[in-house]
This record gives C-alpha cells, sequence and structure tokens, in this order.
C-alpha cells in the first residue's frame, strides 16, 4: 500500500461508511425476521381465535342441551302432577259417592221392599250352599222377617232345585248393621255373605266402570271394550 | 393487554436521495411570505422558523415536547401548499423528522386522522404523488412507505391505486435510483396483507421487479427485488399464481446460482420455502424441472454465515425429496414403456400409484401409455413383460375411468388377453385370467 496513511478524516469517513454499511445489512435482516414473526403471529392467532370460538360454541351447545333437559323435565313433571291432581280428586269423589251410598244403605232395612229382599237373598243362599242344612244369621230385630221370608224362600227353592233345607237362626249380627243374611252350613265351615253392606261393596266394585264412564267421560286410553 | 411495541421502521437507503434532500435543506423557505398570504397563522410561523434556528442534532428534544403540533403543521401545509420548491421544503422537513427520532415521531403521524380528515396523514401526501417533480414524488414515496410499514391500521383503500400506479411507474422506468427508492418502498409495504393482495392485483409492480431481475447484476438490486416477491408469496393467491405468470421458480433458480452475496441466496430460499409450503401442487413440477433439489444439495455442502439459511434448505431437501418420489414414478413407467422392457417393480405393484394415475395415463399423450401396453402384450415373447402387462391393464381397467374397459377392448386388448390365459407361463396365465375377469365384470 504505497498511496500513504489517511488522514483523519479520511479514516473517519471510511469507518462511517462501514458502519452504516454493517447497520443497512443488520436492519435487513431484522425486518426479514420482523416480517416471518408477524406472519406466525396471524397464524396462531387465527388457530386460537378459531380453538376460542369453538369452545364457546360447544359451551353453549352444552347450555343450551342442559336448559332445554331442564325444561323438558319441569314439563313431564308439571304435566304428571297434574295427572295425578286430577285421579286424586276423582277418587275422592267417588269415595264420598260411596259414603254416601253407605250411610243411605242403613236406611234401607226399614223400607218397604226389605222382606222381598231378604226372601231373594235366602233362596240366592240357599242355592248356593244346596245343602240340606243350613244356618242364617240375622239380626236380632229382624228375626220375625227374617222367619217369614225363610219360608216363602224354602217353597221357591223346592220349587227350583227338588229339594228340601233344615234352617236353623242365630242372631248373631248386630243391630246396629244395616241388615240382610249370612248363610252357612257344615259346622260354619262354608259361609255366603249377604249383609247388606257386602252386597254394597259388590255393587261398588261391579258398577266402578260405568261409573267412571257416567261421571268422567269415556276413557279416552281404553282399547278393549268386550 | 397488548403491549406497546415500539414501531421499526423498515431500512431505507438511497444516498442518491438523501443528496437531494441536502441540497433543498440548504435553501431556506421564505415562511414570512406564506404568513401575509394567510395560508399561515402567526403561531405556524414561529414554529417554522424557531425549529429551523436549532441544529439537527438538538431537534428531538423540540419533537418530543410539540412534535404533534409539528406533525399537524406539516400534513395540513401538504393539504394547502402548491409550489413546488415549498412542497419540498416541508417533505424534507417531515422526513427529518421521522428519521431523527423515529420511534416518537411516526406514532404522531399516525394520530392525525380527524372526522374532518380521516384519511391524514397520508391523504395530504398521496397529494404529492400528482406533482410531476421527482423529488417530491420519491420523498412523498419514502414517507408513505416509512409511515404504512409501522401503521397497525388499515390504509385508505381509495388511495391504493394512486400508491401503486406511482411505484409500478418507477419500477417499470429505466432510472436506476428511481426504482431502488421504489422497491424499497414496496418491500415496507408489503408487509402488510392489505398490501399484499393489492400488489398482486396490480400486475405491473411485479413485472418491474421480474425485469430488474432478468437484466441486473447488482446484489442489492436483486436483493430488493426478491425481498418483495418474497413478502408477496406470504400470501396464498399470490403464491400459487406467481410461478405459472411469471415463472418465478426458473428465474429466481437463475439467480441464485449466479448470486455473489449470501442475503441475495437468502431470501430466495426462504422463498421458494413459502412456495413449497403455500402452493406445492402449483409450484413442484417447475422445482422439478429446474432441478432445485440438486441445487440445494450442494448448497448445504457451503459455509453460511446465517443460522437461518441451512434450516431452510434442509427443509426444502425433505420435501422436495418426498414429493419428487411420487413424480419419478409416473416417469419410471412411462420410459419402462417406452423400452419395452417392463418388470415387476414399485411402479406396477403399488396400488395407489395406480389409484392417482390411472386417468392420467390413459389421457396422456392420446392414451400412448396404454395402446403401448396393449402392443407390448400382442408382440412381446417374454413371459415377465406378458405377465406385467396384462396386469397393468388390469389396473388401468380397475382405476381408469369409465371409459378404460371400451378403450382396452377397441385396441384389442380383451383378445388378447384371453389367448394369453391359455400360456405356458403360469404368471402370464393368472394375470391375464385376472384382467379379463375385471373386462368381463359389470361392477369393478
Amino acid at each position: 500500500m504505497s498511496r500513504g496513511a489517511l488522514s483523519d478524516n479520511e479514516i473517519q469517513t471510511e469507518m462511517n461508511k462501514m458502519v452504516a454499511f454493517i447497520s443497512q445489512e443488520a436492519r435487513e435482516k431484522a425486518r426479514e425476521i420482523q416480517v416471518k414473526a408477524d406472519e406466525e403471529f396471524a397464524i396462531e392467532k387465527a388457530k386460537i381465535v378459531r380453538q376460542e370460538s369453538l369452545a364457546i360454541d360447544a359451551q353453549y351447545e352444552k347450555k343450551r342441551k342442559q336448559a332445554e333437559t331442564g325444561w323438558k323435565i319441569s314439563q313431564s313433571t308439571a304435566l304428571n302432577n297434574s295427572r295425578i291432581q286430577i285421579l286424586k280428586a276423582r277418587n275422592d269423589h267417588l269415595n264420598n259417592l260411596f259414603e254416601e251410598a253407605a250411610k243411605q244403605v242403613n236406611s234401607l232395612s226399614s223400607g218397604s221392599e226389605y222382606a222381598k229382599a231378604l226372601e231373594n237373598l235366602i233362596l240366592e243362599i240357599l242355592l248356593l250352599l244346596l245343602s240340606t242344612e243350613v244356618t242364617l244369621s240375622h239380626r236380632p230385630k229382624d228375626a220375625d222377617v227374617v222367619k217369614k221370608a225363610t219360608n216363602a224362600a224354602l217353597k221357591r227353592y223346592k220349587e227350583m232345585s227338588g229339594r228340601e233345607s233344615k234352617v236353623s237362626y242365630d242372631g248373631s249380627l248386630s243391630d246396629e248393621s244395616a241388615g240382610g243374611i249370612t248363610g252357612s252350613t257344615m259346622g260354619g265351615r262354608i259361609k255366603v255373605d249377604d249383609t247388606l253392606e257386602e252386597r254394597l261393596k259388590i255393587l261398588q266394585e261391579k258398577m266402578l266402570p260405568e261409573l267412571r264412564e257416567d261421571l268422567f267421560g269415556k276413557n279416552e286410553n281404553r282399547k278393549f271394550y268386550n | 393487554m397488548t403491549a406497546r411495541i415500539e414501531p421499526i421502521p423498515p431500512p431505507f437507503f438511497s444516498p442518491y436521495l438523501d443528496d437531494q434532500c441536502n441540497k433543498i435543506n440548504s435553501k431556506p423557505v421564505p415562511w414570512e411570505g406564506y404568513q401575509r398570504a394567510k395560508l399561515l397563522s402567526a403561531d405556524e410561523l414561529n414554529l417554522l422558523k424557531s425549529l429551523a434556528k436549532i441544529p439537527t442534532a438538538q431537534r428531538p428534544t423540540v419533537y418530543a415536547s410539540s412534535g404533534a403540533q409539528y406533525a399537524r403543521l406539516y400534513i395540513d401545509l401538504l393539504r394547502k401548499l402548491q409550489r413546488v420548491d415549498t412542497v419540498q421544503a416541508v417533505l424534507v422537513s417531515i422526513n427529518d423528522m421521522l428519521v431523527s427520532d423515529p420511534s416518537s415521531t411516526i406514532p404522531l403521524f399516525h394520530s392525525l386522522a380527524t372526522k374532518e380528515n380521516p384519511d391524514d396523514p397520508y391523504a395530504p401526501i398521496v397529494k404529492c404523488l400528482a406533482m410531476e417533480e421527482e423529488f417530491v414524488i420519491l420523498t412523498s414515496l419514502k414517507i408513505l412507505g416509512v409511515l404504512i410499514a409501522t401503521d397497525s391500521r388499515e390504509f385508505p383503500y381509495n388511495l391504493t391505486g394512486t400508491l401503486l400506479a406511482s411505484l409500478q411507474g418507477l419500477l417499470n422506468g429505466s432510472r436506476i435510483p428511481l426504482w431502488e427508492v421504489a422497491a424499497q418502498v414496496l418491500s415496507a409495504v408489503l408487509g402488510t396483507k392489505q398490501f399484499r393482495l393489492a400488489v398482486w392485483e396490480e400486475e405491473q409492480c411485479i413485472s418491474g421487479l421480474v425485469k430488474m431481475l432478468k437484466t441486473t447484476s447488482n446484489p442489492q438490486n436483486q436483493y430488493w427485488a426478491v425481498s418483495c416477491l418474497w413478502q408477496l408469496s406470504f400470501e396464498r393467491i399470490a403464491a400459487e399464481g406467481m410461478n405459472k405468470r411469471y415463472d418465478i421458480v426458473a428465474l429466481l433458480t437463475g439467480v441464485a446460482k449466479a448470486a455473489v452475496k449470501e442475503k441475495v441466496l437468502r431470501v430466495i430460499i426462504s422463498t421458494f420455502r413459502n412456495l413449497l409450503t403455500i402452493a406445492p401442487s402449483q409450484s413442484l413440477p417447475s422445482f422439478f424441472t429446474s432441478k432445485v433439489l440438486q441445487f440445494v444439495i450442494t448448497l448445504q455442502d457451503r459455509k453460511w454465515s446465517d443460522e437461518d439459511i441451512p434450516e431452510d434448505l434442509s427443509y426444502l431437501k425433505s420435501e422436495l425429496s418426498a414429493r419428487l418420489e411420487n413424480l419419478t414414478t409416473y416417469d419410471e413407467l412411462i420410459s419402462e414403456l417406452d423400452s419395452g422392457h417392463l418388470v415387476w417393480g414399485p411402479v406396477h405393484e403399488s396400488e395407489d400409484f395406480w389409484k392417482e394415475n390411472a386417468m392420467r395415463i390413459g389421457q396422456e399423450s392420446g392414451g400412448k401409455a396404454v395402446k403401448r401396453l396393449v402392443e407390448l402384450l400382442k408382440n412381446s415373447r417374454e413371459p415377465v413383460v406378458l405377465a406385467v402387462a396384462a396386469h397393468d391393464l388390469g389396473f388401468y381397467i380397475r382405476y381408469g375411468g369409465d371409459k378404460a374397459k371400451q378403450i382396452v377392448t377397441d385396441l384389442g386388448g380383451k383378445t388378447r388377453v384371453m389367448e394369453l390365459m391359455t400360456s405356458q407361463d403360469p404368471d402370464t396365465r393368472y394375470q391375464a385370467l385376472m384382467c379379463t375377469q375385471l373386462l368381463m365384470s359389470q361392477h369393478v
């Protein structure tokens, strides 16, 4: 290098140029790094946004399902409750009816039909038992009526079956009861209960379907009528 | 929760422009006259005069305290003024302000938008682009580049056209210093998706870059041009179309092979990486034709001072190798057919290969491959060739589409295959039988 040493100024200028050059190169690389970083950021952000919005959608769907189930449950519960209430009300009504009927049965024994009824009941007992020895239990106050009825019944019994029966009496039914008669044979081992209370019970049971229909209307769910 | 990140201004290097700025700075502007003409208020005049008195090194202090006022003032002046020399002076002042203390002055300009002027600070600067004076245009572009690259908000859409038109004019022009400014500004604005899409639409900008790449050997210009292309390639639609429109892969490979500076290779390799990742099917054929894989392998032997280069190179190598495997199998088949030496191998045995390529085999070059297969079936004496040919035809029929059976029959393949069912060689008989079965059946 035979040009001779550079002056201070020239050195300074040269150094400035080198610094500027290095700085420029560095800034260019820095920009490349920034561009790549921006791109990664955009991709990552989009991914996270998508993930989170899917999560939110799922959460919302879960909540909605829960709310729907809850609503369905309470609807169903309300429906069931109202059904039960209806059934209960109807049942109560029927029970009231029967209680009322039971009260009125008591007055039957003082009615004009009582003697004839007794005769028919006794006849039924005889026909059911078909025994030569029958014991009839009655209310003590019915003793006369029962004896008369028995005689009539025995005659009809003979006409219908050709049989005869020996009847003995015992006043073991309570005077407080509604009336009627029970029959037994074979030392009390076979019994027929024809008390008025028992007859009412049987009636209630047999009439229940018809009663329900008269009171509450036809049952829409019923399929068979035979 | 977002951290405030200081804007990093994009690099800008133009001694040409710097020279001109210095010249203009040495000519003082008669602001008093403007005040008398009522274009300036007394306060504004004071601002200008007081700044002019302070030496450049100490101006940051002024900007720190009253920077916002200066920013507002300069932009308003640009909006109002028409005379070239005053516009030049204002532009230089803005440039000085931005350069002296970028991190604090840039945001001042960003926040100038008001209800009356929602496009501030950009509209008045873009207006200057219409002036037919070189310095005004260049400095406006430079300022726009700096402001846009650091602005997190979107640039006004109605102004993009003007900006890009101005840029493309310089990029396609013949004056290098002007091209250099335009390329750097373009690179600066290509940081945003908005501009990547807009520039892709504005074809002339890109063709200006391509033109330079074809003609220059200046590494710095190469770097600037490829930088722009690289940033464009991040955008899917650009990555997919770039190669088809401009034959980018071939162009860049050429530039890379002759490049002297590492940074040029660096951006080219990064661009390849983007193309391969974002638009593989559009770029792969070109990668193949330009023999990029081989080039990458030779590059891996070199020592690089940048750490990212070897990483990108190894990515390119593994991706290209994996994908090229698929490609070569097809060509293997074609060359086997041409030579007439069919042998058992992965090409014939892989069902996936036929699933993907059967249609292509039947259609390319007017179904030449199929005709050749049938020809070999008819004429060859070697049992292996016959067996392979029959087998291949079977696959073709299965995956080659609805017409495949018909085509084979028309070529006389069906008759021949049936004959071969009685051949001496058991393998041939078997393959012929399978093939006949496929030809006959209604459902494949």
